[in-house]
């Protein structure tokens, strides 16, 4: 308890300081990035990016044709089984270096939400990933990102409905579940912001149920 | 009006004519046609079977052959007359009773087997082939000579109007339009030959004019001037003929039995109605086809005369090139005449040997198959008749390439495609993979008419010969044979066919210079291997029958019913 | 799927298994993965997503969604795989239609542009959506015409309840029961499937009339293997039954055979505002021939009274042909009351238009006798003379007489079995013009009175005549005889009125150029595969289940039938100077006009895949 507590000042100072407008806003009105990351694994010192991929909601559309979706030819080592992001090596040397795709991402993250599942895993990829490759974002852009995670909001409402969870209950596909989205049977980046996009999308209007639903309310 | 505007003229009119007749006839059976439902006649029908039968090797290609090869030539006379007799008499009517469309249909049926069929089926699409490029040099030689273009270009010209005649028009199949080609080829066929003789032998028929004295003052018969002008000139004597007995009879026989095995013209049999219609129109269509057959003996003659006369010049001794008929020069840019002025004299000179042989004094090359058409021109005709020859031409080929076409078409998209590789295609399917089928046909016949292993007639004459190799034996089996089984059939159709194919191949494509009578199996040349072929078929089959099972009493039965003395279609409660 | 990438896998997999995508190329696709919106759709949200000025098509990936049309009513309930919002895209017109969200869900979404694009470059796509709209107009229609009594589900109607006793209750029992339940009759069920009934009636003349000892069981005097009818049958059907077998309580069964009800035949009157369906009423009930004609002469201008109220053209076909089979079995039983029973087993058949059940006011007689074999000549004299009093009386009640002489009173159509077998394997293997009508007429069987057996027996054995493929070119040939009226440019060849009249009327007819086409080739591919159905609609169903035919093309056939039915209907209406069945295409609108000519395009081709199949290509 003593220890959150750092953590909680630390929040009411970052809230204050993001008295950014956009929390504000309805739900509804703003324009979403669906980011999902593969990784080859948890830690963003050791890992690396497999590959990433990006997907706009503009007005509560998910446009299929403007995602972006990049594979890093760069990436050293593939440590988990290709089996489970499809991705052999073959594949990897087709890709492009991760630069550019990070290079195009930042022009988007200004604009829009940004919406990950699992946010804290991916946003830390991605920091580190800008700094590997001296992309810099300017502090206060940083601050202003507004960012969303799915997994946060779905770990909110299962506790709230006090559901006691399995290790696995957070997870893509059984977030996906709960709200009957279809099951996906690719997985890969591209596929998997697409569904986080559709997640996100059941999750406001369930929230919402024609009230009003502000930003911060998901944050 | 020139030659060329007036042909353009005549072959559009009869195209016109074609078309005017097919939306009449759309038109004219639908209004009454639950009340009426009447038929066609049998004297039309007669007339859109001999249109059907009359191919553009009977119109351009036959009287050639008789011209140049004199005697010998008659041999294609002979087989096709005695063919369609055989085919009327003997064939149709049990195939008729066994209910059959067509021979892969009864074949499959009477063996009991789905390989025999699929095997059946196969050797029809390839003499179909066969068929086509023989009727595509045909329309190729007409295209060529009218629109004044290299054979090539001919054939080309030639494919786009099949096309679009046949698969887009699909004008295949209305009676009455085959009526009106029989009508403007018979017309084409005959003008220039009364012509002829009116002026050579002062008889109105060229029938008897064929037989007569010339009408130059000279008391000569017709024939005997012929017999003199060929040995002078170096040829075989024309009523002698070169080709040994045995040759004239293998292709004789192999053009009378592979008529039987033309999946084309039997359905002819079966889309009439009565029985007894059927047998009135056979005899009309044999009166038809013989108006043709018996002036072509006398044009050829007519024609051939008129030429060396034209070319030698009265004495003899050769006509200045510069001097030449037009119609020399106009066939000249077709590519089947070339002049080779060998002794330098300017003077043209026709006679025995090859025109690059210098020990020949032949200084003119001529294809055969373009005597029927240059014929008219030859003889000074007037224009008119010139351009009506060209129309009878195409009317000739689009006829006969019409329905040889739908049969490889069904062929393919039916009893292939449907029928054995994916039985449930949908309608849609089926009808474009038709024409599909019908798009590849003509694109590869055109090709073999472009490079032609034969004359018209003699790549005809394969086609039968492939026919009677296969068919043939398969039918009169199935109708005659109580014990042969599917063994035996499929056996002797493949091995009859494939030994066929193979001499011809050999003889025209692999080694062409050996092409010659000494180097012939049993004297008997390409053309004439059909028969042969067919015995194979005969021995295989009885000696694959005698190891083999034996056949399924129920098809014994079915045997015995097609044989049975009733009538097809007798009414019995069973 | 070589083009396909990564992005677009794992939609390009769910739409490639889904019509049209299913038939188009992977481009087309592709190009519809690149330009879809996905979106959520659910009550809250779902109006932003319909507005008249900026349509879109709508293909479901998820959820259940009701579409409603502006009486309320729900059109049909929507799922996975389903497009909606494709009329206004087709036809410009303003939404109609509204949705209820049943279950929110993942639904793809196509702006007109994009939806154009496909439209323009694949036919396949742009024949997707016009079939489907097609048949949106007339499932909306059939759901309008359920105001029609003769057309609802007997379910809606029935005593809702089975009163039912087992097989060893008693007669005393069974009579408590019915008393205690307040009904005139009580169903016997064993294990829970229907065995017996028994009616107040029967209580009256096979107990209290004979004496007969209430305490034996109920199956001594029930009626055993009553006859029942499924609680999804119309109405309409119910009626029949009653009135042909004279019966009036008819139990209800589930499509599992439960009994779940029983149907009266004052439950129906009551329903009964309708005069045609009591004349077959009382026709049934005539007891003298000068009843039946003139019971006859209403039919006429009942019918026109009727015509305005019912809306599908079929169902007048159904009742003409209904009433024709009422005046002929009524004329039957009168002519055996006068001369005495058959005594051997006969029944009078049906051909044609009545035996499709397509009567109109204008049919005239096809019909015919079907005798047991072996009979004498006395009984032969028997038949020639209730065929002649059939005939002769059914022409004064208006049926005119058939000018092919197609009637049970001349010679030839009245035969024993054997004979009209024989009759039938001579058409058959003697294709003349003439036996290729006889087939026509013929084949299009049915049987109206008399054993039902005989009947069964004669199917069997049409069924197995071999036919020859001889017979079936020269069925095909004949069809193509007939064509659609599409003339070379896609345009429409039109007939001309031929009266001198100061107009002229252009027009096209629907049934000879299209309804009849199609009815003779499904009766060529039922004769082929042995189909025993006589309408044309039975013989597709059955049709569509056999392996070795393409589905899509009997729906195909099936689409255009119905499309082209629905449009005759057009024709009863307000189209003076013209001949009944046509129609004058001006008067369509363009979306008509080119559903129509979709229609007569697929009639075309499958016309010429009959002559490719049966005649190969010759005709």
């Amino acid at each position: 308890m003593i220890l959150k507590i750092p953590k909680m000042i630390l929040h009411f100072f970052l809230r204050l300081n993001n008295l950014n407008k956009r929390h504000n806003l309805s739900c509804f009105d703003v324009n979403y990035l669906v980011i999902d990351l593969e990784l080859t694994g948890l830690n963003s010192k050791q890992d690396e990016i497999v590959s990433l991929a990006w997907l706009p909601i503009v007005k509560q559309r998910i446009y299929v044709g403007k995602g972006k979706y990049f594979i890093n030819s760069q990436v050293g080592k593939l440590k988990q089984s290709p089996i489970f992001h499809g991705l052999d090596t073959g594949a990897i040397e087709q890709g492009k270096p991760l630069n550019s795709a990070l290079e195009q991402l930042v022009k988007l993250i200004d604009d829009s939400v940004l919406v990950f599942h699992n946010a804290s895993l991916d946003w830390a990829f991605l920091l580190k990933a800008f700094k590997d490759y001296n992309i810099s974002i300017p502090t206060e852009k940083i601050k202003s990102i507004v960012m969303i995670d799915t997994m946060k909001i779905e770990h909110r409402r299962l506790s709230r409905q006090s559901q006691d969870m399995r290790f696995d209950a957070l997870n893509l596909e059984r977030c996906r579940k709960r709200y009957h989205l279809p099951d996906y049977a690719n997985h890969n980046a591209f596929t998997d912001a697409m569904a986080t996009a559709e997640l996100l999308l059941a999750q406001i209007n369930n929230m919402s149920r024609s009230k009003a639903l502000l930003i911060k309310q998901l944050l | 009006m020139d030659v060329q505007t007036l042909t353009f003229l005549i072959v559009g009119l009869s195209f016109a004519l074609y078309i005017g007749i097919a939306v009449w006839a759309r038109a004219g059976s639908t209004k009454e046609f639950y009340v009426a439902g009447g038929g066609v006649p049998p004297l039309a029908n007669g007339m859109a079977t001999a249109a059907d039968w009359m191919s553009a090797a009977s119109f351009i290609s036959m009287a050639g052959i008789i011209s140049f090869a004199g005697y010998d030539g008659g041999v294609y006379l002979m087989g096709w007359t005695g063919g369609y007799v055989l085919l009327a008499l003997c064939l149709a009517p049990y195939l008729r009773k066994f209910g059959k469309f067509t021979v892969p249909d009864f074949i499959g049926d009477r063996y009991y087997s789905q390989t025999a069929r699929t095997v059946a089926v196969i050797c029809a699409i390839f003499i179909c082939f066969t068929y086509i490029a023989g009727q595509m040099r045909g329309v190729g030689v007409v295209f060529s000579r009218f629109l004044e273009v290299e054979i090539e270009t001919g054939v080309y010209i030639g494919m786009v109007i099949v096309f679009f005649y046949a698969v887009l028009g699909g004008m295949k199949g209305i009676t009455y339009t085959q009526v009106a080609q029989y009508c403007i080829l018979v017309f084409a066929y005959l003008v220039p030959a009364v012509f002829l003789s009116l002026m050579m032998t002062g008889h109105v028929l060229p029938q008897t004019g064929f037989g007569a004295t010339l009408a130059d003052g000279s008391g000569m018969h017709l024939l005997d001037k012929l017999d003199g002008l060929s040995t002078e000139l170096g040829f075989a004597q024309y009523t002698e003929g070169s080709k040994s007995m045995i040759d004239v009879f293998a292709i004789t026989g192999a053009l009378m039995v592979g008529t039987a095995g033309l999946p084309h013209v039997i359905v002819r049999f079966f889309t009439v109605p009565k029985v007894k219609d059927t047998r009135i129109s056979a005899a009309w269509t044999l009166i038809f086809i013989a108006i043709v057959y018996t002036t072509a003996p006398a044009l050829a003659s007519f024609a051939r005369v008129n030429m060396v006369d034209t070319i030698n010049g009265k004495e003899g001794s050769g006509t200045a090139y510069a001097e030449a008929p037009s119609w020399i020069k106009n066939w000249e840019k077709t590519g089947l005449i070339t002049f080779n002025d060998k002794n330098g004299d300017g003077k043209m000179f026709y006679s025995a040997g090859k025109i690059s042989d210098p020990a020949s004094k032949n200084e003119v090359k001529i294809d055969r198959d373009i005597i029927v058409l240059a014929t008219p021109e030859i003889a000074d005709l007037p224009a008119w008749v010139i351009a009506l020859v060209a129309a009878g031409g195409i009317a000739a080929a689009l006829s006969t390439t019409a329905g040889l076409l739908l049969v490889i078409s069904t062929s393919v998209s039916h009893d292939l495609l449907k029928r054995t590789l994916k039985p449930d295609i949908s309608d849609k399917q089926e009808l474009r993979a038709a024409r599909l089928a019908a798009v590849v046909a003509i694109t590869i016949s055109a090709y073999f008419g472009i490079n032609p292993p034969g004359f018209v007639a003699s790549v005809v004459a394969f086609a039968f010969g492939l026919a009677a190799s296969s068919f043939f034996p398969a039918i009169i089996m199935g109708i005659f044979s109580k014990t042969m089984n599917k063994e035996g059939a499929i056996a002797g159709m493949i091995s009859g066919i494939l030994f066929t194919i193979g001499y011809i191949v050999y003889f025209k494509f692999i080694s062409p210079d050996l092409n010659s009578a000494e180097n012939w199996l049993f004297g008997i040349s390409p053309e004439g291997i059909g028969l042969i072929g067919m015995l194979v078929n005969f021995v295989v089959a009885v000696a694959v029958q005698k190891v083999t099972k034996e056949i399924p009493k129920d098809v014994i039965d079915m045997v015995e019913s097609i044989r049975s003395p009733k009538g097809s279609g007798e009414a019995h409660a069973h | 799927m070589t083009n396909i990438t990564i992005e677009q896998k794992e939609l390009f997999q769910f739409l490639n298994a889904q019509a049209p995508f299913s038939e188009l190329a992977s481009t087309a696709i592709s190009y519809f993965i690149k330009h879809l919106q996905i979106i959520y759709l659910s009550k809250e949200n779902q109006s932003q997503w319909f507005d008249s000025n900026n349509p879109s098509l709508f293909l479901i990936r998820s959820g259940l969604y009701d579409l409603v049309n502006p009486q309320n009513e729900v059109i049909t309930r929507l799922s996975q795989g389903d497009y909606f919002g494709y009329p206004s895209l087709l036809s410009g017109e303003t939404i109609k239609n509204s949705l209820e969200v049943q279950k929110d869900g993942i639904v793809y979404l196509l702006e007109q542009a994009d939806f154009d694009f496909l439209r323009r470059e694949y036919k396949v796509f742009e024949q997707y959506f016009v079939r489907a709209h097609a048949n949106r107009l007339l499932s909306s229609h059939y759901k309008k015409r359920q105001d029609n009594w003769s057309d609802r589900k007997i379910s809606e109607l029935m005593h809702l309840g089975a009163v039912a006793l087992p097989p060893d209750a008693s007669i005393r029992q069974a009579a408590k029961k019915m008393s205690a339940s307040g009904v005139s009759s009580i169903m016997i069920t064993k294990e829970d499937k229907l065995i017996g009934v028994i009616t107040d009636r029967d209580l009256r003349n096979r107990v209290l009339a004979l004496d007969v000892n209430p305490d034996l069981v109920v199956t001594h005097i029930m009626t055993s293997s009553p006859k029942y009818i499924f609680e999804n049958n119309r109405v309409f059907s119910a009626f029949q039954l009653m009135l042909r077998h004279n019966i009036h309580h008819l139990p209800v069964l589930t499509e599992a055979f439960k009994p779940i009800g029983m149907l009266t035949s004052t439950d129906l009157l009551r329903q009964q505002k309708s005069d045609p369906v009591q004349l077959i009423g009382r026709i049934y009930k005539a007891n003298s021939v000068a009843n039946v004609k003139r019971y006859a002469l209403e039919i006429p201008e009942l019918l026109q009274g009727f015509s305005h109220k019912v809306e599908d053209i079929s169902l007048i076909g159904k009742l003409l042909s209904g009433i024709t089979d009422a005046l002929t079995s009524r004329l039957i039983y009168l002519y055996q009351e006068e001369f005495g029973l058959a005594e051997v087993p006969f029944c009078w058949i049906c051909f044609g238009s009545q035996a499709r059940e397509e009567q109109t006011l204008h049919s005239d007689q096809d019909n015919g006798l079907l005798l047991s074999d072996d009979i004498t000549a006395e009984q032969r004299s028997y038949f020639k003379s209730l065929g002649e009093f059939v005939c002769t009386n059914l022409a004064s009640c208006g049926i005119k007489f058939c000018p092919g002489n197609i009637m049970a009173s001349s010679d030839p159509c009245r035969l024993e079995l054997e004979a009209w077998v024989a009759q039938f394997y001579l058409w058959i293997k003697k294709p003349s013009p003439s036996s290729l009508l006889n087939c026509k007429i013929f084949f299009d069987i049915r049987y109206v009175e008399g054993s039902a057996e005989l009947f069964d027996n004669f199917m069997n054995k049409l069924v197995n005549i071999p036919k020859n493929q001889l017979f079936f070119a020269g069925m095909a040939t004949d069809i193509n005889r007939n064509s659609v009226p599409i003339g070379l440019f896609n345009q429409f060849k039109l007939e001309k009125t031929r009266e001198k009249e100061p107009y002229k009327h252009k027009f096209i007819d629907l049934k000879k150029r299209g309804v009849v086409i199609i009815n003779d080739i499904v009766r060529l591919y039922a004769l082929n595969y042995s189909v025993r159905a006589d309408n044309t609609l039975e013989r597709l169903n059955a049709l569509a289940k056999l392996p070795d035919i393409n589905k899509t093309d009997i729906y195909n056939l099936k689409d255009c039938w119905r499309y082209l039915t629905q449009l005759r209907l057009r024709t009863q209406i307000n189209q003076e100077g013209l001949p009944s069945n046509c129609i004058n295409p001006e008067n369509l609108t363009s979306m008509e006009k080119h559903q129509l000519k979709e229609a007569f395009y697929l009639i075309k081709q499958a016309q010429q895949a009959v002559v490719f199949k049966f005649a190969r290509g010759s005709l």
